[in-house]
């Protein structure tokens, strides 16, 4: 169970960003008020443009930063701001095209020094490995060094890697990002497969078509604010339109309405 | 001849719109040889004027009164001495007889330089027998050094106005001049070895370091690889820890790479300073090895601290290298700085300075003078600033801004 609850994060801006974004603000609110909770065995999409806050909110409930306020809770424990992080890391899993594998290394050395560094003994690694290597065939390039893998081998790699530890929750920012439409299938089917083995999982994502396939309930962001909750179902009926795309363009323009801001 | 011209403007513009460029490339070469040369004039002159200010204490033994040869005249010593004082002297006379407790004191360095003539130098001077007048000074001693040379130029003086009482123009050659030098030669060669070995030292220790720690933590920024060891639960302070003793073993045997260079072509150094020989003759004791290795490897894991800092907070193997240059300034500023200066420094506060203390205590065992309560200072103050500097780096380590300030 993931529960997150009031997440706000606010970021300053230098002189430089204020001038990139436009904007005499010195701060920006990246998170307002973030709440919604994922049940074990269900995929959670958040949908939003691009600098809507997915990211934000995905890094605050995986603890790489910490919320200006509110608080995210796993299982009983409950993390908050000055809880151990260190500790929450070992029942999660944060993916995203950002987290590099370092070149000069083989997916073999890089899963046993990350399984290590999970606390886990040789045995778990070596299981672990064997069945996540099978999934995304990454036995063939296990050998090779990261620099000379294709993007899509790496982003097997890489997502082999962060669940070495076979973590309850996966938290899984723009999952098809950059990849081909083979290695991209293999993901999503593989994110349906954790979730059919009770698996807590949030995705964010900007592809209308991939939230709408894959999510058993989404979350629409704008502006670092949850704007709805459902399920496909639930919002195509309240938005009384076809498809989740004239939804979120519907949803859109009523929050820019609300914010006063221009759409 | 367009495109060409396209290429040039936007080349030139890339160079001349990136601030850190135009630091690295107009403002920092400058900058250095400023630094470096400015330092090293800067250190020889304050030693010139140390030197200079001070007033050496001279004795003067069986010293010679007025020379008549019927009726040429050339002064006493001592008279000759009033108005040609090479350099500020304590002036002195003594019997011959107080001799050896002169050299006892010229030894423990509380006289610069004793002037000895031969008895009855007047009437032997006048019977134009050829005499053998004696310095001795201690070779330990730069102030004694610099008497010894300026007053082997005035006796030569001196010995010009006694041959002008002479009539017979072959006989012009009044003395001798011997030396007589005291004090422990090891220790002299140890301080030409003093005065190179703690300036290359120090820049290697910090060149061996800097490479790898801009690499190990700026790079693994860059590229993204950092961020997929934070989300581990691993705690920040382990894995700042985990990468600081990282590249201090690096560090510490590129460094042992560069000393064992340093070694091989010591005695080229020799013969270039004309006197070959010199420096692979002198022997140090393991003691004063393991005082070396003792500061060596503290002064490495305070440099990688320093590296580790400014490593986090940039962004990019770039902002870094560009950010580290100041710091490679102070350290290659405080080696040369202390270049010049032939005196081992005995002021307990010197080997409290960051950086600074290293190159004095280099020096001081170098130059086989280090007490062993100096060296403990240095290796006990550079610990606690490294400590610090660690305390700092995981407090970065934990900070989001620091970490994700892409």
């Amino acid at each position: 169970m993931l529960k997150v609850e009031n997440i706000t994060k606010i970021y300053r801006l230098s002189k430089k960003q204020m001038r990139l974004e436009n904007t005499n603000e010195s701060k920006k609110i990246a998170a307002n008020k973030v709440s919604f909770d994922v049940k074990p065995g269900e995929i959670f999409g958040l949908l939003g443009p691009n600098g809507a806050g997915k990211t934000t909110t995905l890094r605050c409930i995986s603890t790489l930063i910490k919320p200006d306020e509110g608080d995210v809770l796993i299982g009983k424990d409950r993390i908050s701001v000055i809880r151990d992080d260190d500790k929450a890391r070992g029942s999660l899993s944060f993916l995203t095209s950002e987290l590099k594998l370092e070149d000069h290394f083989t997916p073999n050395y890089l899963f046993n020094f990350f399984g290590n560094l999970h606390g886990l003994d040789d045995e778990t690694i070596e299981r672990n490995k064997k069945k996540l290597f099978e999934k995304f065939g990454i036995d063939e390039f296990a050998e090779v060094k990261v620099s000379q893998l294709s993007t899509g081998m790496k982003q097997k790699a890489s997502i082999a890697i962060s669940l070495v530890h076979d973590p309850d929750i996966i938290i899984f920012d723009e999952p098809t990002n950059g990849l081909d439409v083979l290695t991209a299938r293999t993901v999503t089917d593989y994110l349906e497969e954790l979730r059919n083995e009770g698996k807590t999982i949030v995705v964010s994502t900007h592809i209308m078509t991939l939230a709408a396939k894959l999510c058993d309930r989404i979350g629409i962001i704008i502006d670092g604010k949850i704007r709805k909750v459902g399920s496909l179902k639930e919002i195509l009926s309240e938005t009384e339109t076809d498809d989740l795309e004239d939804a979120f363009f519907k949803i859109f323009k009523k929050a820019k309405e609300e914010d006063g801001g221009v759409i | 001849m367009k495109n060409i011209w396209t290429i040039i403007k936007k080349e030139l513009k890339r160079v001349f719109t990136d601030r850190r460029v135009i630091f690295s490339l107009f403002v920092l070469p400058p900058l250095t040889i400023y630094l470096i040369y400015g330092l090293m004039g800067m250190s020889a002159e304050r030693e010139n004027e140390r030197v200079e200010e001070y007033t050496s204490i001279v004795y003067v033994i069986n010293s010679p009164e007025t020379i008549d040869n019927n009726g040429e005249v050339a002064p006493g010593f001592m008279d000759y001495l009033v108005d040609n004082k090479p350099i500020k002297t304590n002036l002195n006379t003594a019997d011959a007889s107080e001799l050896e407790d002169l050299r006892d004191k010229l030894e423990n360095q509380e006289i610069d330089l004793i002037i000895e003539f031969p008895s009855n130098f007047e009437t032997k001077a006048i019977n134009n027998e050829t005499l053998g007048v004696n310095l001795i000074y201690n070779i330990n001693r730069t102030y004694s050094q610099n008497a010894y040379l300026n007053y082997s130029s005035t006796l030569q003086n001196y010995e010009t106005e006694i041959a002008g009482t002479r009539v017979d123009l072959d006989l012009l050659e009044v003395f001798d001049l011997s030396i007589d030098p005291v004090g422990d030669e090891e220790k002299a060669k140890g301080s030409i070895l003093g005065m190179i070995l703690p300036l290359l030292l120090v820049i290697y220790l910090m060149a061996g370091a800097m490479g790898i720690g801009i690499e190990s933590i700026a790079g693994e920024k860059e590229r993204g690889t950092i961020a997929t060891l934070l989300v581990t639960p691993i705690k920040r302070s382990q894995l700042a820890i985990g990468k600081i003793i990282s590249i201090a073993i690096i560090a510490v045997l590129s460094s042992i790479a560069s000393f064992l260079g340093l070694l091989a072509v010591l005695p080229q150094f020799a013969k270039i300073g004309g006197e070959e020989g010199a420096i692979e003759t002198a022997s140090y004791a393991l003691i004063d090895y393991g005082m070396i290795l003792g500061i060596m490897l503290t002064t490495v894991l305070f440099f990688v601290a320093l590296i580790v800092i400014v490593s986090t907070y940039a962004k990019s193997i770039k902002e870094a290298g560009t950010l580290i240059m100041p710091l490679y300034l102070i350290v290659m500023g405080a080696a040369f700085f202390n270049m010049f200066t032939q005196n081992v420094s005995k002021e307990f506060i010197n080997y409290l300075i960051p950086i600074y203390n290293v190159v004095v205590a280099l020096k001081a065992v170098f130059s086989f003078d280090l007490s062993i309560t100096n060296w403990l200072i240095t290796l006990g103050s550079t610990i606690i600033y490294t400590v610090l500097l660690i305390f700092l780096i995981q407090k970065m380590f934990r900070s989001e801004k620091v970490m994700f300030n892409k």
